[in-house]
């Protein structure tokens, strides 16, 4: 019985490990998601002026590079939360809480810091296009994130 | 011509107005979601000791209270955009941004400050559930609004 426990938590568990192996590749969820990958469709939406549009999207590219630092390592916590899902004690809900608060805390310095670049570069206007769209994208997949993961406890009555 | 694409662009701000008045009531949000307010599916997620729980949703409580104050605070910052979409000007859309990005940074100041709170009152795995359920929740409101209302520019071609 306690076999067929675990393969069911299993189950519940491997849309996780996936969700780990989409993230890792952005250019497949928004190609599956907008058909074009992120830097097109951030493209078609922000609409800088001529003058300063290379000034702009260089900038973009060092957010991006930044950003995607950060999302490496929310992936190797998203992992780590999967693989000892079944062993979650005090001590490692503890440490992952606060690499998880940790990380939230330098995702939003690192929209606010190019926010004031993006503002700076190109106007008023396209750096609040950027916070909004920004913002928009950060949501969908934390919720996305959220729907596809057990959440603490919630395979507990399966025991 | 005009007054067709101020009627257009008036239509199309129209569910943000709607939107906002949905907010206010945050029965209606839960109860069109999920089919049970809120304190109903957190209740029925976070498992408390029985020993603990008296203190734990005291302060579950509390936070709830602050919540709502912040929620009304961003009700009025949808409302203010809603507003003044169709005569954004560089120094309103920056107050707006500074609002927001304000509004977002004290959200997650205040959910810190009661998962701190709540450890101590239920346990690391209780206030853990309570930051997972919150932050989703949080999420989920945040797409329903950016998908409710036109981002800044996006009328600008009608």
């Amino acid at each position: 019985m306690k076999n067929i426990f675990t393969f069911i938590i299993i189950c519940v568990l491997a849309p996780l490990a996936m969700l780990a192996q989409t993230e890792k590749n952005e250019a497949d969820f928004f190609k599956a998601t907008y058909g074009l990958n992120k830097m097109d469709a951030y493209k078609n939406f922000i609409l800088v002026e001529l003058a300063n549009k290379d000034a702009f999207w260089e900038v973009f590219e060092q957010y991006e590079s930044e950003r995607l630092e950060l999302r490496d390592k929310k992936l190797v916590m998203i992992q780590e939360y999967s693989d000892n899902y079944m062993i979650l004690d005090d001590k490692i809900i503890d440490k992952l809480v606060k690499r998880s608060l940790d990380l939230n805390d330098r995702t939003s310095k690192l929209l606010r810091k190019y926010y004031k670049k993006l503002k700076k570069v190109g106007g008023s206007k396209v750096a609040g296009q950027f916070v909004q769209i920004e913002s928009y994208f950060r949501s969908i997949a934390k919720s996305a994130l959220y729907e596809s993961i057990p959440l603490i406890g919630e395979l507990d009555t399966l025991e | 011509m005009n007054k067709i694409s101020t009627f257009m662009i008036a239509c199309m701000l129209a569910p943000l107005a709607m939107l906002a008045q949905t907010e206010k009531n945050d029965t209606d949000f839960f109860k069109a979601l999920f089919g049970v307010d809120k304190i109903t599916i957190v209740q029925d997620f976070i498992n408390v000791n029985a020993a603990q729980k008296d203190a734990f949703w005291a302060t579950y409580k509390e936070y709830e209270i602050d919540r709502k104050e912040q929620r009304t605070a961003r009700i009025e910052l949808i409302t203010d955009y809603a507003e003044n979409y169709t005569s954004l000007t560089d120094d309103k859309l920056d107050d707006l941004c500074a609002e927001s990005i304000k509004q977002k940074s004290k959200n997650a100041k205040l959910i810190k400050k009661y998962y701190k709170k709540l450890k101590k009152d239920g346990g690391s795995k209780a206030a853990a559930q309570f930051l997972q359920v919150e932050n989703y929740f949080l999420n989920l409101s945040r797409v329903a609004v950016s998908e409710n209302i036109p981002f800044i520019g996006e009328l600008d071609k009608i």
